[in-house]
């Protein structure tokens, strides 16, 4: 695993914006960042990022199996208990999970270990699937890179094929918050592939669903039934709004399904942990009124349960707050886990996401910064197989 | 609350893959943009735009797809893009947790009964995504 410097093309932020990306500068610094790129060996993929994205997603869904029959857990993880049996029936139906994304800490000669599981509500997916795509192919053609270079990405083509399956012909609803420009990004590329696998769909901001009194359920502006629905808005934050209470009785299917839930909250690593002891590609973690937690002892990083975007994330070495990011997180509890830096390449701390479609690993990209803690302004880089 | 069984257990285990047929699948082969690069997304296209419904031609292939879309008027809905990062909410659960909270308010369709708002209240003008 190397960060190889090289020429940005001329013409990227045209290109960008020709496709849609129109959030490549956010605020005047660059997101996207193809000044230099990564470069792995096959070996590394497959054997250090595929192998184990593919263990760690079976070991999230034996350990989703167990929370979601044990009321202990679910405690433990702060589910409010009125959406347990919601969560517990979209178990047992076996509703499906179109995708997910790990964030690894890899440095291509350790075992890659689980940071975090953005299990409910990834982003960053058009950027990995089709922008970096785009840049292996155009700097290929512009010999940037040698012709020989390949990129671990199949999230498209995987994509288009888990709608077909998981969908099945069925209307797709789209919903979010659309007034995000990165969250629209990625509902509008979503809602494309949904469309190339043959489904009609529909998006909506995620103010504009209506509910119907009767028969009870969530609608659409033209008081349309929605049916299936893929929402790009945490199961947290849905729990908690008004609407909350209606999901029991509403006939809706959604992706992800409500037991992503689950595995979206930082409580899994403790969990995990627990289940695996000693997993290679895992690191040690524990609630943080758990006294073993002193098994950490003075370095480890605080995670708030429900976090997104590194928020509320704190580095603590000897000690002492390394590093913090602000933000609205931590009520419900934190964990901590053990201190283990990122790999730093040139200054830079990097953080591999490796993404699962359908449950099988497709796909990376790679987040970059300053910071030792990777936060929502982390520049996004390509990668390529060399 | 049902419990799964112990045979229930476990079972979403990924199946071992099937020996593959040819040489395992780990790049695209074209990635192509139906109509994502034909609309601009974000906050301005989406809050100006009319809504969009899309069906599929029949006989599509996907990959080729045509896709007829109809428009409808309506009131925006989206929310504001705030800039400020983080709301000064605490909690996003309360301890009892069929309490539940909402800034939103919910509003008449003026259809019958039907009523919106009840979602996006907490994430108002937030990414939802991570």
């Amino acid at each position: 695993m190397r960060r190889i410097v090289c020429p940005e093309r001329d013409d990227w932020r045209q290109t960008a914006e020709q496709c849609g990306f129109a959030f490549h500068t956010i605020d005047g610094e660059r997101y996207w960042d193809e000044s230099a790129y990564y470069a792995f060996t096959l070996d590394e993929i497959e054997r250090g990022i595929e192998t184990p994205t593919a263990e760690i997603d079976a070991m999230c869904i034996e350990l989703a199996g167990r929370v979601i029959g044990d009321e202990r857990y679910l405690r433990r993880l702060k589910i409010p208990e009125a959406f347990w049996s919601l969560i517990a029936e979209s178990w047992e139906r076996d509703d499906r999970s179109l995708y997910g994304r790990l964030d690894l800490k890899f440095d291509g000669q350790s075992p890659a270990k689980l940071l975090e599981y953005n299990a409910d509500t990834p982003t960053s997916i058009f950027e990995a699937a089709v922008f970096q795509w785009t840049w292996l192919e155009q700097a290929i053609e512009r010999r940037i890179i040698p012709a020989r270079a390949d990129q671990f990405n199949s999230i498209h083509e995987r994509l288009i094929a888990a709608w077909k399956e998981i969908a099945a012909g069925r209307h797709v609803h789209l919903t979010g918050t659309t007034g995000n420009e990165e969250d629209a990004g990625t509902l509008a590329y979503l809602e494309d592939t949904a469309r190339q696998a043959g489904l009609s769909t529909r998006m909506l901001d995620i103010e504009e669903i209506g509910w119907r009194d009767e028969p009870g359920g969530f609608v659409d502006l033209d008081d349309g039934d929605i049916a299936l629905a893929f929402k790009l808005y945490p199961w947290e934050w849905m729990f908690h709004d008004a609407f909350g209470a209606k999901l029991m009785s509403a006939p809706t299917r959604w992706i992800e399904p409500p037991w992503k839930a689950v595995l979206s909250n930082k409580g899994i690593l403790p969990l995990l942990w627990e289940m695996f002891p000693n997993h290679p590609n895992l690191l040690p973690a524990f609630f943080e009124d758990d006294a073993r937690a002193a098994e950490l002892g003075s370095s480890y990083v605080r995670k708030p349960l429900l976090s997104r975007e590194g928020a509320n994330v704190t580095l603590v070495s000897g000690g002492m707050p390394l590093d913090e990011q602000a933000g609205p997180y931590g009520a419900e509890g934190f964990v901590r886990q053990a201190l283990s830096p990122l790999p730093n390449f040139s200054g830079f701390y990097v953080v591999v996401g490796s993404w699962l479609v359908n449950h099988e690993p497709c796909g990376l990209s790679i987040r970059e910064d300053e910071s030792p803690i990777t936060g929502n302004r982390s520049r996004l880089l390509p990668h390529a197989i060399l | 609350m049902a419990k799964p069984s112990k045979k229930e257990f476990g079972k979403r285990r990924p199946a071992p893959a099937a020996p593959p047929s040819g040489p395992p699948v780990k790049r695209s082969g074209h990635v192509a943009l139906l109509v994502m690069g034909t609309i601009a997304v974000g906050t301005t296209a989406y809050t100006l735009m009319p809504r969009q419904h899309c069906e599929p031609s029949p006989g599509a292939v996907p990959g080729q797809t045509t896709t007829t879309c109809s428009s409808s008027s309506s009131s925006s809905g989206g929310s504001d893009g705030s800039s400020s990062r983080w709301s000064s909410r605490s909690s996003f659960f309360s301890s009892d947790s069929s309490s539940h909270s909402s800034s939103g308010t919910s509003s008449d369709s003026g259809s019958s009964s039907v009523s919106r708002g009840g979602f996006g209240s907490f994430g108002h003008g937030f990414s939802g995504g991570g």
